[in-house]
């Protein structure tokens, strides 16, 4: 098992007059277990995963694995390497065995070895059955899966997969859930999301990201334990929930319709102090715990705070 | 046998106290010599590492997209059979101009299926992937042009040096257009524009190969200085297109 180190890793873009900063001063370490990098778009997230990978070159900072840079190990990092790009492109006509197969001999399989892993993956995925069916026929969700079994191809040591679970319905998710969480137990499993019940369950240590920069990264419970008595859950008229929805983060919003409770909305309110009279305090989800670290970023950077909202 | 070795390790010891160490290099050496054991060690235990290139070679023909590789050879084909027609040596430039489109066509190939951010995951990754690509589209297509001109050279007496710069230029000039055609973002995500750029550097040389005095023997000069320019100008134009591919931008699906 391998050893992951990003130091002080920062990668901007555009020339000297119009430069963007995508990813600022980031060190982090990985050892085995699954890490779910956590931010909303154009946080960093795809940026930092092609820089892991070796795609992109920092602009600073260092990345080693096991102590060497990585740009010095070469073909031999690539080799322990499974990556899912967010997007990735395939030859149309191309069969998913054929697609494997490729796949397999860019990444140096012999081929009785590629025949076995493909035939293994493809079950894994559930596509043995359209095994041979051109990749332009197949749906978003198959391609997802596909892109999965290519990543595993080379039964990697560290996996990185970028929003892996875009265009999967629910029962694909939880099945590729559990995929993740077995593969996670003897490698790096790195694996990017806006979506947060993608990681909630799985993740051993979760990394949330902001304008380029890590804003909190520990255990589930080392994320929560902070936002404990700082979720609020309240019944409150339409009138008085726009107000709130102004002033505060709300992570849940429900409008009851056709009972008595006509014209009341039921927030779920992230706050470090009360925000109504008849706010009850609830336990914290990593959903909350998220937006209460995006929300304290934003009240850092902009020196903005609640009242001055209400105002 | 334990005595014959104190021999020898006294024989070092003395010598070896006569010469002056250099700390650093000595500690840079041991730590290159770590880095290559790791590097063979995360390679493949057991496995000759120009064997395994050979091997990826060998299954990169095996597994690759080879619907331009075919076309390609349909092309090479089609141009030896043009060999026994007796105007070689001027249909030739606009043939090359062809032939120097289609051997780029191949590597834009993998990035207008936006195959690279993948392929550069991969062990033998885009960079070494392309310069194949480069390497065997380019030979194919020499070859072609080359045996064509040897044997309409034979046959209509052609002198097959000055043909073979007829051929030469156009397809150095072209390779350079089309090259320059993939550097550019719009370039690379549309094949139309690429192949606009062959079928222009196509019209451009049959233009030129209409042109009579370009084949005198006082044209010489003109052709010899033409190729040592585009050859000049393609070489660094490959050099800023693996530069390109090193810094890894380009790569990117968006």
């Amino acid at each position: 098992m391998c050893r992951l180190e990003l130091t002080g890793l920062e990668k901007t873009y555009g020339n000297k007059k119009h430069t963007k900063r995508a990813v600022q001063s980031l060190t982090a370490g990985f050892d085995h277990g699954v890490y779910g990098l956590l931010g909303e778009n154009g946080a960093g997230k795809t940026t930092l995963m092609r820089m892991i990978v070796g795609i992109l070159k920092p602009t600073q900072g260092q990345i080693t694995c096991d102590g060497i840079p990585i740009g010095q190990l070469g073909g031999a990092y690539r080799n322990l390497l499974g990556y899912l790009p967010q997007e990735f492109g395939y030859y149309k006509e191309f069969s998913a065995v054929c697609f494997l197969n490729y796949i397999a001999a860019l990444k140096a399989i012999e081929p009785h070895t590629a025949k076995e892993r493909i035939a293994h993956l493809l079950e894994t995925v559930g596509l043995s059955e359209d095994a041979g069916r051109k990749l332009k026929t197949y749906s978003g969700g198959m391609l997802r899966r596909i892109g999965i079994a290519q990543a595993l191809l080379n039964d990697p040591e560290i996996l990185i997969l970028d929003e892996p679970t875009a265009g999967l319905d629910p029962r694909e998710r939880v099945r590729f859930r559990n995929i993740i969480s077995a593969l996670g137990k003897d490698r790096i499993v790195i694996l990017s999301t806006h979506i947060v019940s993608d990681v909630e369950y799985i993740a051993d240590q979760i990394m949330i990201m902001k304008q380029g920069q890590l804003i909190k990264s520990g255990t589930p419970a080392q994320i929560l334990e902070p936002v404990a008595g700082c979720v609020w859950n309240c019944i409150v008229p339409a009138q008085t929930a726009d107000r709130l929805e102004a002033a505060y983060a709300v992570s849940n919003l429900r409008n009851y319709n056709g009972d008595d409770r006509r014209e009341q909305v039921e927030l779920r309110i992230v706050s470090g102090e009360k925000p109504h009279p008849d706010a009850a305090a609830v336990e914290p989800v990593l959903e909350d715990a998220y937006l209460y670290y995006i929300e304290k970023a934003i009240e850092e950077d902009s020196n903005e705070t609640v009242q001055d909202r209400i105002i | 046998m334990a005595e014959k070795y104190d021999d020898i390790r006294e024989i070092f010891c003395k010598y070896d106290a006569s010469l002056l160490i250099d700390d650093a290099r000595k500690q840079e050496t041991l730590e290159q010599l770590q880095l290559d054991q790791k590097a063979q060690a995360m390679l493949s235990p057991g496995r000759n590492r120009k064997h395994l290139d050979f091997a990826i070679l060998k299954y990169q023909f095996c597994y690759m997209d080879k619907t331009i590789l075919f076309l390609h050879l349909a092309v090479c084909l089609g141009i030896i059979f043009l060999g026994r027609y007796r105007h070689w040596d001027q249909i030739a430039m606009i043939v090359s101009g062809v032939l120097g489109a289609l051997s780029l066509l191949e590597v834009g190939n993998l990035f207008f299926a936006g195959m690279t951010e993948l392929g550069e995951s991969c062990y033998f990754n885009v960079r070494q992937l392309t310069a194949f690509q480069m390497v065997y589209s380019g030979v194919i297509s020499l070859a072609a042009l080359m045996i064509t001109t040897v044997s309409a050279g034979l046959k209509y007496q052609l002198d097959i040096i000055r043909t073979g710069l007829y051929i030469l230029v156009p397809f150095v000039f072209t390779e350079w257009i089309c090259l320059t055609v993939m550097i550019s973002e719009a370039g690379r995500r549309n094949l139309l524009l690429l192949i606009a750029a062959g079928i222009f550097s196509g019209g451009f040389w049959a233009v030129l190969s209409s042109i009579q005095v370009l084949y005198e023997s006082s044209a010489l000069v003109f052709w010899g200085m033409a190729l040592l320019a585009g050859t000049g100008m393609l070489a660094m134009q490959v050099r800023r297109f693996f530069n390109a591919l090193d810094k890894g931008e380009i790569l990117c699906a968006d």
